[in-house]
């Protein structure tokens, strides 16, 4: 399915001079620094990291810097691709419960599947500049619960927060809770993929009214799950406990699509299963109290034991919006239980991108798109900052409404000391 | 035993006494009120001599000492520092490159009152079915077995204020727990503390009642608590009229037992201290007006996302502030929370306390005090790491009215001690072993954890 967006495209041409931030030149040079790329090329230190156009030219210990290009001096500091939320309600909210900003759910419509949240995406949410100056680029926003088994299409964005923000659609959001027990939720799942494709098979068929069948969803939700079906988008299903993560292996293997679990707070009980089948998860390394009844076996250590296991994974945070970026602090937290290192940061950075397709970003290598963050110290430590934020090449100001308040107040307290 | 040394130990001894002698509520209507009818049955088991030596100690008082070594027994820190004689019986554990700190206190918590796993039973924070509430008291909710405890323990949490929640403007009694095994609840209570009352300003209260008579408005919280304590001083005045009389030698009769103005008459007496869920600056001013209209102190406004707002006020009044190092933007009155008020707080020479409110987070709790140390460094604040865990240790215990025996590590304070990997303010180190009246209740390295919740054995084999 295309994203059909023409008005953003029009405007996207209007704004982007106005939106754009500090320009750089074209050309950028970033010397002496701990460079992690999340590649094969590992760590380099005192490396350059040059970048052209917004791209990533050339990146390691001794690379030639043309003349042209801007220099930063990042030595001993430490930089990163940028962070990129797996599961975000980014640009949904600044305020939840507020009628005209908070657009995350299609609670109490008609919609389920056909739900898609780029209509009132709010490109100039608090939440993209602030998580922006901690480091977060980008992000895969999705709605939450609309109460059915369906919660609708996310988006793909990066945190410009200009008109350009969403960049594709993303995958359909779905989870078993709330709609009667586990075994009702699982049978309508079957049953509604089995619709679906049966539907996306005989759709002349079903047009022309030859065809009676009557279908759980209607037509409109039945559609928006033709590229799951297809297999071009992933779905996105909440599954926590073993045994029902064992029944999604089973669920993926009969439809054949591209599934991608969320929660998995027992995934470490069934990381070699997980594994085999190829089946990515999302889970919060925080994670670790027996909060329910299918997170009983939660711990620490999932994320260790799920990369001993071989499984793809990503990291998520208790909050997905306003405090998305301390997933940072929690690959951190991996890490003192376990995680290697490098394994974190991928969680963090290669690893959703690869769960959602995003070729061009999520590690450091020649050609990729320049989304990257210089840190003032290792980008895993809890007292680390961020220096500087770069998406595509171009440098933002690490401000945002609560910096604003933060230098009010500061600057108030140094009139009254003199 | 030498007579110094013996005339030293019961001067430790004394210390005790008065200690805990000024912990003790007054006995002021003895006569006729039980004030601790459910006291504490916490014993601890006499510990051994241990040394801990050679480590990086942050004395939870504001101090650093590099190379340090601490000694305790029977409960009690007996020395600490860098030359310090090490008794050739002592058990010495070798701290060479880790850190040493005080347990860390969690002066806002509601572990044991919203506990996993998720039941409509299990939610215990909350008597919201009136607004004013002081009648119930968090001790009388707490279980004992929830599986937040021992997390809690391993993150070196030694000491909490459990408090009710904030739905209502009055929400009952808090009670101070040691992190320890135990069947009863009255096992867990910290010997001594004194009692708390929890408050609570602004949209909690209002959405709660909006739609149930009331307070819907930020005018309404304020008339509710202005008549709860309109009550209390005239059930305290019926009391005092009654010892007046029996003072004169008059005949008397004893007003009506009001269990839930006892509570707010505990505050009038100076005897229980007020915690405040208060997140906006202008709230805060009128709380602490309200607490001049009737006279009485405010211990601490917790959450407080605002006291960077009003830092100078907090700091002449003498009010503590318990915050979050980054929670923000969750609602309208959490809108201007700022990653730097801990610290901003700290750096106008008010009292900067880092609270969880979080079964997640209490188990990091170092890591959040680290977070508001490094915002408030980065914007030029110049806070010392010994300064910054403090925010966690003594200025927590004085909220809760037991920083003369715990929250520092001070020769004759308990031995409630926390062994780090490393520093406490990086992200790898986990804590290696947690000392409560040194007794050892948790070591990473054996795999013992003295808290084990019956709710969770035998679910995961």
């Amino acid at each position: 399915m295309k994203f059909n967006k023409p008005l953003l495209l029009i405007l996207s041409v209007l704004f982007t001079s106005m939106y754009s931030q500090q320009s750089l030149s074209e050309t950028l040079a970033v010397t002496g620094a701990t460079i992690h790329t999340s590649s094969s090329k590992g760590v380099v230190t005192n490396g350059t990291l040059l970048i052209e156009n917004g791209k990533i030219k050339a990146l390691g210990q001794s690379i030639r810097i043309p003349s042209k290009a801007e220099r930063i001096d990042a030595t001993g500091k430490h930089i990163t691709a940028g962070i990129i939320y797996p599961a975000s309600q980014i640009g949904l909210f600044d305020l939840p419960g507020n009628p005209t900003a908070d657009v995350q759910s299609a609670k109490g419509s008609d919609l389920n599947a056909a739900y898609r949240i780029d209509y009132a995406f709010n490109h100039n949410a608090i939440a993209i500049a602030e998580n922006r100056r901690h480091g977060v680029t980008r992000a895969i926003t999705v709605p939450t619960s609309s109460g059915k088994l369906f919660h609708g299409s996310g988006v793909v964005i990066k945190l410009s927060g200009d008109y350009n923000t969403i960049l594709e659609q993303g995958p359909m959001k779905a989870s078993l809770k709330g709609i009667g027990n586990r075994n009702i939720a699982w049978e309508r799942l079957y049953r509604i993929m089995g619709e679906v494709k049966y539907f996306e098979e005989n759709q002349s068929a079903v047009k022309k009214g030859k065809d009676t069948t009557s279908f759980t969803l209607s037509d409109r939700n039945m559609r928006a799950l033709f590229p799951i079906i297809q297999g071009d988008k992933p779905l996105l299903l909440e599954v926590n406990n073993a045994i029902e993560l064992m029944q999604a292996i089973k669920f993926k293997q009969q439809y054949d699509i591209k599934l991608v679990i969320t929660g998995a707070a027992e995934a470490w009980k069934v990381a070699s299963e997980l594994a085999k089948a190829n089946i990515p998860v999302l889970i919060n390394p925080q994670e670790n109290r027996p909060v329910d009844f299918d997170k009983l076996g939660a711990r620490y250590d999932n994320a260790a034991l799920l990369d001993k296991a071989g499984v793809l994974f990503a990291f998520t945070y208790e909050n997905g919006n306003q405090r998305a970026f301390l997933v940072r602090q929690s690959a951190g937290i991996a890490v003192a239980h376990g995680l290697p290192h490098e394994s974190a940061l991928k969680a963090i950075t290669t690893n959703p991108a690869k769960i959602f397709n995003l070729s061009k970003v999520g590690e450091l290598s020649k050609n990729k798109v320049a989304d990257f963050v210089i840190w003032d110290g290792d980008p895993l430590e809890v007292t680390t900052n961020a220096d500087a934020v770069f998406i595509e090449g171009q440098a933002y100001k690490l401000e945002s409404r609560r910096t604003k308040l933060r230098d009010k107040y500061l600057s108030s307290y140094e009139k009254k000391s003199k | 035993m030498p007579l110094l040394k013996k005339l030293k130990k019961i001067n430790i001894r004394w210390q005790m006494i008065a200690v805990a002698a000024s912990l003790l509520v007054p006995q002021a209507y003895a006569h006729t009120i039980n004030k601790d009818p459910y006291p504490s049955t916490y014993s601890p088991e006499s510990s051994q001599l241990i040394a801990i030596t050679n480590a990086t100690v942050l004395t939870g008082a504001g101090e650093q000492i590099d190379n340090a070594s601490i000694l305790m027994n029977k409960g009690k820190i007996i020395g600490l520092g860098n030359n310090i004689q090490i008794p050739s019986n002592a058990k010495r554990i070798d701290g060479t490159g880790k850190w040493l700190t005080p347990g860390i206190i969690d002066a806002h918590s509601h572990l044991g009152l919203f506990s996993s796993p998720n039941h409509k039973s299990q939610k215990e924070g909350n008597e919201w079915t009136k607004p004013v509430t002081p009648e119930v008291w968090a001790e009388h909710s707490i279980w004992p077995q929830a599986p937040e405890f021992s997390r809690a323990l391993e993150g070196g949490i030694t000491t909490m204020l459990v408090l009710p929640g904030s739905a209502n403007l009055f929400g009952g009694r808090g009670v101070t727990i040691k992190n320890v095994p135990s069947i009863s609840r009255e096992g867990m209570k910290f010997p001594n503390a004194p009692y708390s009352i929890k408050m609570a300003c602004g949209e909690n209260p209002k959405r709660t009642y909006g739609n149930k008579g009331g307070p819907k408005t930020s005018m309404g919280n304020m008339a509710g608590y202005r008549k709860a304590w309109q009550d209390a001083k005239a059930y305290q005045q019926k009391w005092q009229n009654y010892e007046q009389a029996l003072k004169a030698g008059k005949k008397a009769t004893p007003p009506a037992r009001n269990v839930a103005l006892d509570t707010l008459v505990g505050v009038l007496d100076n005897e229980i201290l007020v915690h405040i869920h208060c997140y906006r600056a202008d709230e805060m001013n009128s709380m602490i007006n309200l607490s001049k209209e009737f006279d009485y102190k405010i211990t601490a406004f917790h959450h407080a996302v605002e006291s960077y707002k009003i830092a100078n006020t907090l700091a002449k009044e003498n009010i503590c502030s318990a915050m979050w190092a980054d929670w923000w933007g969750f609602k309208m009155e959490s809108f201007d929370a700022i990653d730097e008020n801990v610290p901003m707080v700290a750096s106008q020479g008010a009292c900067a306390v880092v609270h969880s409110d979080s079964a997640a987070q209490v188990q990091k709790l170092n890591q959040e005090a680290a977070k508001a140390w490094a915002d408030g460094n980065k914007v030029g604040l110049n806070i010392s790491k010994a300064q910054a865990f403090s925010w966690l240790t003594l200025n927590a215990a004085k909220i809760l009215g037991i920083d003369k025996v715990t929250g520092s590590l001070e020769k004759g304070k308990n031995a409630d001690v926390v062994l780090w990997s490393g520093d406490p303010f990086s992200s790898y180190s986990l804590t290696e072993q947690v000392y409560i009246d040194g007794n050892l209740m948790f070591d990473r390295k054996s795999n013992f954890n003295i808290i084990q919740s019956d709710f969770e054995l035998g679910i995961n084999e």
